[in-house]
């Protein structure tokens, strides 16, 4: 037994360990930034919406002063009368959004100057008027002029719809000092900060107001919307985030999500590893524990049987045990021959029930009171009978199958008695044949059925081949038939009674019977 | 090696009809060393019940080796008469060899 898989820290990561949290950590980084992206080009759509949305509110204004400067111009136009003009405007404009408003007469191609309400323009205080108006052409639409540096700087506006009309209105409004913007925390625009441009040319000339500092750094959208004869640019950048919360969370909650689950998911691996090598170890220790203890049963179980066989003039003898298939118990089988003199000898071949070490054991004590019974001179009946006395099935667990027989070589005759034993098989002149051996139950089973015993006469070069049931047994088919195929294997041409009986064995055993056999041959030389 | 695989084992099974006085057991499939226990504990259940008879059916097993006769045997022993029905030849010739047609009333 291997001492206890030193126990690795459970920290330590094999190959796979680190494999699986290199592909984890990859997917992790994979799905956090996607959801980065996704998160990002939420952002920017938001963005980009909301930019639109502010830009129209803003250029939405400029109706209104449109209404207000054409419903000035219809009253001028109406009246001829600046004094009216001027009084009219006094009463109706929003003195919030427009600080001053002008009136202004174009004879040919030069414009004077009739009526001023509010402050001086200042596109006059600049002296730009003339050069300005002179490129004033009718338009439905209302005109921006541009705008015009000063402190606070101004917006300026025309009103010269085409018709019969020889009045423009102009009008200012006022734009932020140094054109800073600041949003209020209520107004719906909060979560942005803009820069609002004169056309589409992003340049410091062109700024209308910004809340922050130009130009715009950092994410942000660019959105022109119509704005009278021009467009105005909204140039927009998130001030806060602008998609919900749980948007923003996810890449972080993707990648603490995916490392744990990587990080786990690596542990895990780990531990199931090692536990499968730790049982691959067991496997090993317990099949080489398993041969061990195999080779210890064989080693006892060959050291039972016989070892060199006797020798006889007018004889030749040989004997083979096949312990049956890899994997499983040792058997019971055993053969024997005791010599009695130069012309005789006893043979035994017997099968105890079962497997295993007891198998052995009663085979063993079985072996040497046979040798002790037949040393004494009986006859095979009567060794039977006496070692029916020493097996009992109630109280040992096993019975055994016995064949006995006494050989007299110079009268080519053997006398055999069978307790529950298959019967020995005769070859002779090319032709196999089963010599009869009737039974009596095997040895520790209880009868009162004395043993026959059967002298036969043998002739010349007569093998005979005693056998344990596990050369023929086989599954699916009877034992008449199993021992036809044995004759069959023991009528084949041989060099010596060993090598028959090796190929014997190695015919028979070929499909590797779980049961042991033993098969012992004696052959007349003559 | 990938898993572990269980050992091919021959398996026998005993179904068990008992009316009181006599028990038949139904044995199915191969009896040897592998499946005797099994068997053999089915059985001691139906003797507690200790029934006059016990009737071993025979048809449905296909093959017997030494310690399914040994265990027929020790039965045998214990409850003092069975009876072995419907044998198949297999199972008759082993029976026979054995020298225990005598023992073991084979109907």
């Amino acid at each position: 037994m291997p001492d206890e898989a030193s126990p690795e820290a459970w920290w330590k990561l094999r190959p796979i360990g680190i494999a699986v949290v290199v592909v984890g950590l990859v997917i992790t980084g994979v799905l956090s930034w996607v959801a980065v992206e996704a998160n990002n080009r939420s952002s920017s759509a938001l963005l980009a919406l909301q930019a639109r949305l502010t830009a129209s509110a803003l250029s939405g204004a400029l109706p209104a002063v449109q209404s207000q400067l054409a419903d000035a111009l219809t009253v001028a136009t109406a009246t001829n009368s600046p004094s009216i003009f001027t009084r009219f405007v006094a009463d109706n404009v929003d003195r919030s959004k427009l600080v001053s408003e002008s009136l202004w007469e174009r004879t040919g191609h030069n414009t004077t100057l009739l009526a001023t309400a509010g402050s001086e323009p200042e596109l006059v205080r600049e002296g730009d008027a003339a050069a300005f108006f002179a490129t004033v052409q009718p338009k439905s639409e209302l005109q921006v002029t541009g705008i015009l540096a000063g402190s606070p700087p101004r917006l300026g506006y025309a009103e010269y719809p085409p018709g019969a009309s020889r009045y423009i209105v102009y009008a200012e409004s006022r734009l932020p000092a140094s054109k800073h913007l600041v949003i209020p925390k209520a107004s719906p625009y909060a979560q942005l900060n803009f820069a609002l441009y004169l056309g589409h040319k992003l340049t410091s000339s062109n700024l209308i107001e910004s809340s922050v500092p130009t130009p715009v750094k950092g994410e942000h959208a660019v959105v022109s919307v119509p704005f009278g004869n021009t467009v105005l640019t909204l140039v927009a950048s998130p001030r806060t985030a602008l998609a919900p919360g749980a948007s923003e969370a996810l890449p972080w909650i993707a990648g603490f999500g995916g490392s744990a689950l990587t990080i786990i998911g690596a542990l895990l691996v780990g531990y199931l590893s090692r536990r499968r090598r730790l049982a691959d170890e067991l496997n090993l220790a317990l099949t080489s524990l398993y041969s061990e203890q195999r080779s210890i049963a064989e080693t006892l179980q060959h050291s039972l049987l016989p070892g060199d066989l006797p020798t006889f003039e007018g004889m030749e003898i040989a004997a083979r045990y096949w312990p049956g298939a890899q994997g499983v118990d040792i058997g019971g089988d055993w053969y024997d021959i005791i010599p009695l003199d130069e012309q005789r000898f006893v043979f035994i071949v017997g099968d105890v029930s079962g497997r295993g070490i007891r198998a052995a054991a009663v085979m063993a004590s079985i072996r040497f009171a046979s040798r002790g019974f037949a040393l004494e001179g009986h006859a095979p009946a009567v060794i039977l009978k006496q070692l029916a006395k020493t097996l009992d099935l109630a109280v040992d667990g096993h019975f055994a199958t016995v064949l006995c027989g006494r050989v007299d070589i110079g009268r080519h005759e053997v006398t055999v008695a069978n307790a529950g034993h298959l019967p020995p098989v005769l070859v002779s002149d090319g032709s196999a044949s089963v010599l009869a051996a009737p039974p009596i139950p095997p040895i520790g089973v209880a009868t009162s059925t004395p043993a026959e015993e059967s002298i036969i006469q043998l002739p010349s070069n007569a093998l005979l081949l005693a056998y344990t049931d596990g050369l023929v047994e086989r599954r699916g088919e009877t034992l008449e038939e199993a021992i036809g195929r044995l004759r069959h294997a023991a009528m084949r041409d041989s060099t010596s009674v060993d090598a028959l009986l090796a190929s014997i064995i190695s015919d028979l055993t070929m499909n590797a019977p779980t049961d042991d056999v033993a098969l012992l041959g004696i052959k007349w030389t003559n | 090696m990938d898993e572990l695989k269980p050992e091919q084992a021959a398996s026998a099974s005993a179904e068990v009809v008992a009316d009181g006085r006599e028990a038949v057991i139904r044995l199915v499939g191969e009896l040897d060393i592998t499946s005797v226990d099994a068997v053999r504990a089915e059985i001691n259940t139906v003797l507690a019940a200790s029934p006059e008879r016990l009737i071993f059916d025979l048809s449905a097993l296909e093959f017997m080796d030494s310690s399914g006769i040994a265990m027929l045997l020790i039965v045998a022993g214990a409850v003092g008469r069975i009876e072995l029905r419907h044998a198949s030849p297999i199972v008759c010739q082993v029976i026979e060899h054995t020298g225990l047609a005598g023992t073991l009333r084979l109907t």
